[in-house]
């Protein structure tokens, strides 16, 4: 079940790839692709990656960086993947589960 | 810096209490760097030749980049690649030395302080991040080496889509020239784009920061 930091972080990153991808925010879905949906550019991705890394603390995103297929990867799947570990870890840090 | 001046800097490392001016010495004079925890640059050798000339006659994208078709024949391919290169390097990945790239620069104008640049990605489907690492690298590396004002890089407009984001942040769009290139029954544009080095120092420390990154 997701948690209220998690759904509040998803808002955010929903903001955050809207701005990279110069599209509305409302029109990006879970479903989504990256590249092919949003039409994020190799620049854009290396954005993405900056924003995902140093915003959001994504995990395991630094090593899998070099072997990460953008074409394959859709908006929730980059978010499961990357960013809720990052909530359940501070979560687990902090003893806070709301 | 005067001989009174060097004795009196070894002697601040020598007593221990210069650690920050050793380190600041080490990074002034270190040359720019050709790798970081992605990828890594490294000249063309001989036995580069063979896949290169496959993947600029054969590859799947071979009519649209370098020699937009044609199949020159291999030995003359071999004489004419290095005419007017000033540098040129494969772009490798750091985890398994696949490659990834090439890089080059050339038609250099020293007079005026410019010189264009070229990249070209193996696996245009493949991670286009590891190809930007090794693009911003290449570029850090021609600015450091050589005092030029700013690097062009020339695109047909059908592969432009590929890094158009980049303008106005990464680079600047210069000129166009209309209907430029044929491909697939279509007419399509030449985009004249610049790197401007006064733009760079900041795209240099994102490169460097995102290269510091644990990527092994």
């Amino acid at each position: 079940m997701a948690s209220s930091a998690e759904g509040a972080l998803w808002e955010d990153y929903v903001q955050a790839l809207s701005e990279i991808a110069a599209v509305p925010a409302a029109s990006i879905r879970r479903e989504s692709s990256i590249t092919d949906d949003l039409g994020i550019d190799s620049l854009g991705i290396v954005e993405l990656a900056v924003t995902l890394i140093e915003r959001f603390k994504a995990v395991g995103m630094e090593r899998a960086l070099g072997d990460t297929d953008w074409s394959e990867l859709t908006v929730g799947g980059a978010f499961d993947r990357y960013v809720v570990p990052a909530v359940r870890e501070a979560e687990r840090r902090t003893g806070i589960t709301k | 810096m005067t001989k009174a001046n060097t004795e009196n800097a070894d002697k601040t490392i020598l007593s221990g209490a210069g650690d920050s001016l050793v380190t600041e010495r080490a990074e002034r004079f270190a040359g720019p760097s050709l790798r970081n925890n992605y990828v890594y640059l490294r000249a063309v050798m001989p036995d580069d030749h063979p896949y290169l000339y496959l993947v600029e006659t054969s590859g799947s994208t071979a009519a649209q980049w370098g020699l937009r078709g044609a199949t020159p024949a291999y030995h003359d391919w071999v004489q004419q690649r290095s005419a007017g290169v000033l540098a040129q390097f494969m772009i490798l990945s750091a985890k398994d030395d696949s490659r990834i790239g090439l890089v080059t620069a050339f038609s250099a104008d020293f007079q005026d302080a410019h010189a264009h640049v070229a990249a070209l990605s193996f696996d245009p489907h493949g991670n286009s991040m590891t190809m930007m690492l090794g693009v911003g690298l290449f570029v850090d590396y021609v600015f450091k080496c050589w005092n030029f004002r700013k690097l062009y890089l020339d695109t047909a407009e059908y592969n432009y889509p590929q890094f158009a984001s980049g303008a106005g942040k990464f680079f600047e769009v210069e000129g166009r020239l209309r209907e430029h290139h044929y491909l697939n029954g279509e007419w399509w544009d030449h985009l004249i784009l610049a790197i401007f080095r006064e733009d760079w120092a900041g795209t240099s420390e994102l490169v460097e920061r995102i290269g510091g990154w644990h990527g092994e």
